[in-house]
């Protein structure tokens, strides 16, 4: 099928397969390898993009679901050539170890903080519960989103 | 120290945060093609017969590599220096396939899309034999035709210490402790990419590991080419936990790679991930202890049964190296050991994080509890009285674990834990609560920081510095996602004096970097970095040494900080280090480069003392952590925030391994393939794990640090399963003790 | 493979009659796609999330309709959902993670008809007529004639569920769904209480409980329902209710199907959703 979709606010037409994956549309089509595979039925989250506003595994959307649709990936977050305020947030917040999470992680902060701009931290537990991080236990995540609230806040 | 003791972000966590940081997995090469693996479905048999024809008929299909057309030279996954003496029972791939996952062809395309439907289209006919799932059942005899030998592999027997020292008179306690099988379940899957240059002969190989070196040793002999034309270059790892140490993928993909003459890249999903890759061994064990009537330990007791699943690989090792542990935290004259590795059809053990250390510390933190209330002595005081003490001889590497400070960890523990007011509060709270009951529990543990003496431990690091007086480091490391690179950086900008942004530190290049033995026993810091700190030393002295020649100048005179060069008696001197490369290499025509070679000859003591309270739903069988504190004797932090999340992630490591995480194989022999059925601690339960270190340095490490990566992964389990059984007055002795053993129990309670 | 994106009914009654018995309709997707990634290979995907009206919640006089395309986030915030029919949001904030509920759909989840799937109990509880699109037309069907076991559905290759007509509730009546899963979130249920109560003044006139996952479809607890009518759900009557249940899965789960656990566990997410209910 013909697939015209918007990318981090770039239109893209690809002919693709109505099952492929939008996480191998991504990775392949596109070389956008920021998006990571780390199980493939949604119970990690390393897959996580932002799917017209919310937040998605990329492993369980196909091409079938998403003509006129518009996904926000990792690439998408700098701000003219800067990391935006949640990337720099995690970067000095020393919440990023092997980074396999980290992208996903980010982008479901952002998804969070769209919605709910304050979130609490019980809040922001359960918005990230489908992100797993195995080396950290999450304390410096979670202080990560807190800061992002909160620079994000002050902007 | 400036940087030494601070927390700062690892080297590419601009590039993680930005997604442009490339694994293995992302790499893009010309003329790459894709492969998928084609494994045995069933547990135990031989393969009749492969019919590719289908197969063969995708668009896009290369080649299709098997157990008829390849190599079926044997080679041990395990092994990592060309000199050690191991089982070889690895083939690239199985005739005789032992487990569900056993490696049987693999499908090499165009693309990943035809590799994986070419893949399913393989037809494979097996002869079935009789399986084993647990090792009672391979021990029973039901599979002695699995190999040669049969499936029991007596392990290490072994007695240390002295044991006429052993009081009379003493209290004897026998545990029976069944661990089930793990996984490291990190977020990135095996992965390897290899490329064959037929012009130049030379194979290629790139994947994230743990030694470099090591793969190369094994694959150059496995398809018989000398080690310079077999390249191993380390990508970004994201996490090992002990599981990326072992070669699953690149003698496969290698094969494929000589094979088809192009890069090929392979990747595990989950699946194969959680079948065809290594999980941590389950172990049967009795533990037999006895102390005095007071609580002193005065001997231990210790008999293993490892299941190593299919294939050997680690597991004898690994049984020997559980009694080399055994008196890293308490001090007793007498240790007993037995062991065995029992092959059964099961995914393939291997190493796991702390490698034997956390095993050993669930063992005998459990028997440890049980003795206390046999003895009626609070757990605590009964680990405070037989903790090791500075200079304690370590019985089983008969070395000095010099300043062991668990004694301190259990006290400062004991402080800032509550400890006495949180077990009171626990008991008031559980006579007035019918559906939660709630337990407070502590383990003790100690690890290693390093090869020393049973494993040759040595180090060479180059250290060269450009005309911007900026250095670049060739060292191999071995960097888990979990900071060594940034590490190296930071005690090399403080022992240089000049910032972190002016050092280079690159991973394993076996072509590029100097040989390591590979990234093991939490060697990293306290070894590779305290060569570094060497290195830079002695750059610092080769600095002084060529202006004393360029300008002949007194070499005692000149003086090296922050960046800028004086020398005493010649105040208008200045230079800066940019200067001093510069000039060497104009006037002097030398490069400022030195290799630096540091053998460690000491492993001191470095414990961990976790406590942990917990909530059981007696319901539900659903156990939550309230509060838990981590208290570890690290010698110096290097990376602070970085040794503090590490702490952390491994007690939700090992606190799912208490409650949750079960590598199960079904009694037909398939395991499990999914994060459905294995279980993690995800973020809203994780709970709030306060850490706390003790600083007071170390024999040789870099500004005194030993190491932590492993040692806070000893504890945990340990500590989880003692509260469980504090709440619920229990002697749960498997793990993990999830939601049906604890309804089983109370239910089986209940009836009584 | 075909790919089919109608905007509206008559688009999907076209698109319907082109499917075959290996065709798939595609919602969510979260539990085909997974299948899909294994090697299912069919030959036509249709993907009803572009239908018109498929997401709308609205009511009428006496109904609330929810569309089949409604995602478990639009329907766990939805404010006449939450007043009126309890139970709807209170499993849909629980299915799998935030990022399945935000993709997931509720009529995805009932054509699935997993055992454990979440939305299945609540349904069964509020039992809805579902409204399905068919090549020449539409048809309703009460919920348990439409999901019949697991994986299976009275629907035919050529129809497709739209939507979900609910009979509104008086403000005395609420509902409640708990779930016990394997951990406390982003876990498949092992036991899906789903009730709903009539009170008046504090005591319970009426009452209908269904438990999921403990069988092949969700299954009602009439001796549940009698335990906690005439009651203001005190304790004791708490504990009634919840042996009700575990005697119930004695009874009809296998064991094979962690029937022991399930039996003892009851009386825990039992007490937790009518304590929601008190």
């Amino acid at each position: 099928m013909l697939l015209t979709f918007k990318v981090n606010g770039v239109t893209r037409s690809l002919e693709v397969s109505p099952a492929k994956r939008l996480l191998d549309i991504l990775r392949e089509d596109l070389e956008l390898t920021g998006t990571k595979e780390g199980c493939g039925e949604g119970e990690c989250g390393a897959c996580t993009v932002i799917l017209n506003g919310e937040a998605v595994h990329s492993c369980l959307c196909v091409a079938a679901q998403l003509e006129g649709s518009e996904v926000v990936t990792i690439e998408g977050l700098e701000e003219n050539g800067e990391l935006s305020i949640i990337q720099n947030a995690f970067y000095e917040e020393i919440a990023v170890q092997c980074g396999f999470c980290t992208t996903g992680m980010i982008m479901s902060t952002k998804a969070l903080l769209m919605h709910n701009p304050h979130p609490t931290e019980e809040e922001i537990r359960i918005a990230l519960s489908g992100n797993i991080c195995r080396c950290s236990g999450y304390t410096q995540i979670i202080r990560a989103v807190l800061r992002s609230a909160k620079e994000m806040g002050e902007q | 120290m400036k940087l030494v003791g601070t927390s700062k972000p690892l080297h590419d966590a601009k590039g993680k945060v930005s997604g442009t940081t490339i694994y293995a997995g992302d790499m893009m090469l010309p003329h790459m093609s894709y492969a998928d693996l084609v494994t045995s479905t069933i547990p135990h048999g031989m393969v009749k017969s492969i019919d590719k024809s289908e197969a063969l008929k995708v668009p896009g299909v290369i080649d299709i590599l098997d157990c008829f057309n390849t190599t079926n030279k044997k080679f041990s996954r395990y092994k990592t220096l060309a000199w050690q003496d191991v089982p070889e029972q690895d083939c690239i791939f199985n005739q005789h396939v032992r487990f569900v996952g056993d490696r049987v062809a693999l499908v090499v395309a165009e693309t990943l899309e035809a590799a994986k439907k070419a893949a399913r289209l393989v037809k494979v006919e097996y002869e079935e034999y009789p399986f084993a799932v647990t090792s009672q059942e391979a021990m029973s005899g039901k599979i002695d035709n699995v190999y040669e030998e049969g499936a029991v592999f007596e392990a290490l027997h072994c007695e240390m210490g002295d044991k006429s020292k052993i009081a009379p008179d003493t209290v004897k306690i026998t545990t029976n402790t069944h661990l089930s099988r793990i996984h490291h379940a990190a977020m990135e899957t095996h992965c390897c990419v290899a490329n064959y240059d037929k012009s130049m002969d030379q194979l290629t190989i790139w994947s994230p590991n743990q030694a470099c070196f090591g793969i190369r040793a094994v694959v150059s002999d496995l398809f018989e080419m000398p080690y310079h034309k077999v390249r191993v270059i380390k990508t970004t790892m994201g996490g090992s936990f002990g599981g990326k140490q072992e070669w699953m993928l690149e003698p496969v993909t290698a094969a494929a790679a000589l094979r088809v003459k192009r890069p090929v890249k392979l990747v595990f999903n989950r699946s194969q991930e959680f079948t065809s890759t290594i999980s941590r061994s389950p172990m049967d064990s009795v533990v037999t202890t006895q102390f005095t009537k007071e609580g002193q330990l005065q001997s231990i007791e210790l008999d293993n049964t490892l299941n190593a699943g299919a294939y050997l690989g680690n597991s004898l090792d690994y049984c020997g190296a559980m009694s080399k542990k055994m008196f890293r935290t308490y001090h007793y004259p007498y240790a007993k050991y037995s062991s065995r590795a029992v092959i059964t059809n099961n995914p393939v053990s291997g190493a796991f994080r702390g490698w034997t250390a956390p095993e050993l510390c669930i063992m005998i933190e459990h028997n440890l509890n049980m003795a206390a209330r046999k003895l009626n002595i609070d757990p605590l005081e009964l680990r405070i009285k037989n903790a090791a003490v500075p200079g304690s001889l370590d019985l089983a590497l008969e070395e000095t674990l010099d300043n062991a400070h668990v004694k301190e960890c259990l006290e400062l523990g004991r402080d800032k834990f509550d400890w006495y007011n949180r077990r009171k509060a626990n008991r008031e709270f559980n006579a007035q609560n019918k559906r939660y009951k709630r337990g407070t529990a502590v383990a003790a543990g100690g690890h290693l920081s390093g090869y020393f003496p049973r494993i040759p431990d040595f180090s060479e690091v180059g250290l060269k510095m450009t005309e911007s007086g900026s250095v670049i480091v060739s060292i191999s490391l071995h960097d888990h996602g979990c900071g060594t690179v940034q590490a190296m950086r930071m005690i090399v900008a403080d022992a240089l004096e000049i910032g972190e942004d002016m050092v280079l530190v690159g991973e394993a290049d076996t072509q590029t970097t100097p040989f390591d033995v590979g990234c093991f026993s939490s060697r990293t810091t306290y070894v590779l970095g305290k060569n570094a700190y060497k290195s830079a030393v002695a750059m610092k002295k080769r600095m002084k040494n060529a202006v004393s020649r360029i300008l002949n100048f007194d070499e005692d005179d000149i003086e090296i900080h922050d960046g800028i060069v004086t020398c005493v008696g010649h105040p208008n001197f200045k230079w800066t280090y940019g200067d001093v490369a510069r000039e060497s290499l104009h006037i002097l025509k030398e490069e400022l480069s030195i290799h630096e070679q540091y053998k460690n000859k000491s492993n001191p003591a470095v414990n961990g003392v976790h406590f942990a309270e917990v909530e059981v739903d007696t319901y539900t069988g659903m156990t939550r952590i309230l509060n838990y504190l981590a208290v570890h004797d690290i010698g110096q932090a290097i990376n602070r925030e970085i040794c503090i999340a590490q702490t952390q992630g491994a007690v939700l490591m090992g606190g799912g391994a208490a409650i949750y995480e079960h590598g199960f194989v079904r009694e037909n022999g398939q395991p499990l393939t999914s994060f459905k059925d294995y279980h993690l601690i995800n973020s809203y339960e994780a709970p709030n794990i306060q850490v706390e270190f003790i600083e007071d340095g170390s024999l040789d490490g870099p500004y005194g640090a030993k190491s932590i990566g492993e040692v806070c992964h000893v504890e945990p389990t340990a500590a989880v399963m003692g509260a469980i059984n504090e709440a619920l007055q229990s002697d749960f002795d498997t793990v993990p003790i999830n939601p049906d053993a604890i309804v089983k129990y109370l239910a089986s309670k209940e009836e009584k | 493979m075909k790919n089919y994106r109608p905007t509206n009914l008559q688009e999907l009654q076209r698109d319907l009659a082109c499917l075959t018995e290996k065709s798939k309709i595609i919602s969510g997707g979260t539990d085909l796609i997974i299948r899909l990634n294994q090697g299912l290979e069919p030959d036509a995907l249709l993907y009803i999330g572009s239908v018109e009206g498929i997401a709308d919640v609205y009511e009428t006089e006496d109904e609330i309709y929810v569309g089949a395309g409604c995602t478990h986030t639009a329907l766990e915030h939805n404010p006449l959902l939450q007043k009126q029919l309890g139970a709807i949001c209170d499993a849909a904030c629980d299915v799998g993670s935030p990022q399945i509920r935000n993709h997931g759909t509720i009529g995805g989840n009932i054509a699935n008809a997993s055992p454990a799937g979440d939305m299945l109990p609540v349904l069964f509880l509020l039992e809805p007529q579902v409204v399905i699109a068919t090549v020449d037309g539409l048809r309703e069907a009460p919920i348990n004639e439409v999901v019949l076991g697991p994986a299976k559905t009275s629907l035919t290759h050529q129809e497709a569920i739209i939507g979900f007509k609910f009979k509104k509730r008086a403000p005395s009546v609420k509902s409640a769904f708990v779930k016990l899963g394997f951990r406390g979130k982003v876990t498949i249920s092992r036991i899906g209480m789903a009730v709903e109560v009539d009170k008046e003044n504090d005591v319970v006139k009426d009452a209908k409980v269904i438990a999921g996952a403990i069988s092949l479809t969700p299954r009602r607890v009439e001796e549940a329902e009698k335990a906690i009518i005439n009651t203001s759900l005190d304790e004791e009557t708490i504990a009634k209710a919840g042996k009700a249940v575990s005697d119930l899965i004695m009874a009809i789960t296998p064991e094979k199907f962690d029937r022991d656990y399930k039996v003892y566990s009851a009386k825990g997410v039992v007490e937790d959703v009518l304590l929601k209910l008190k």
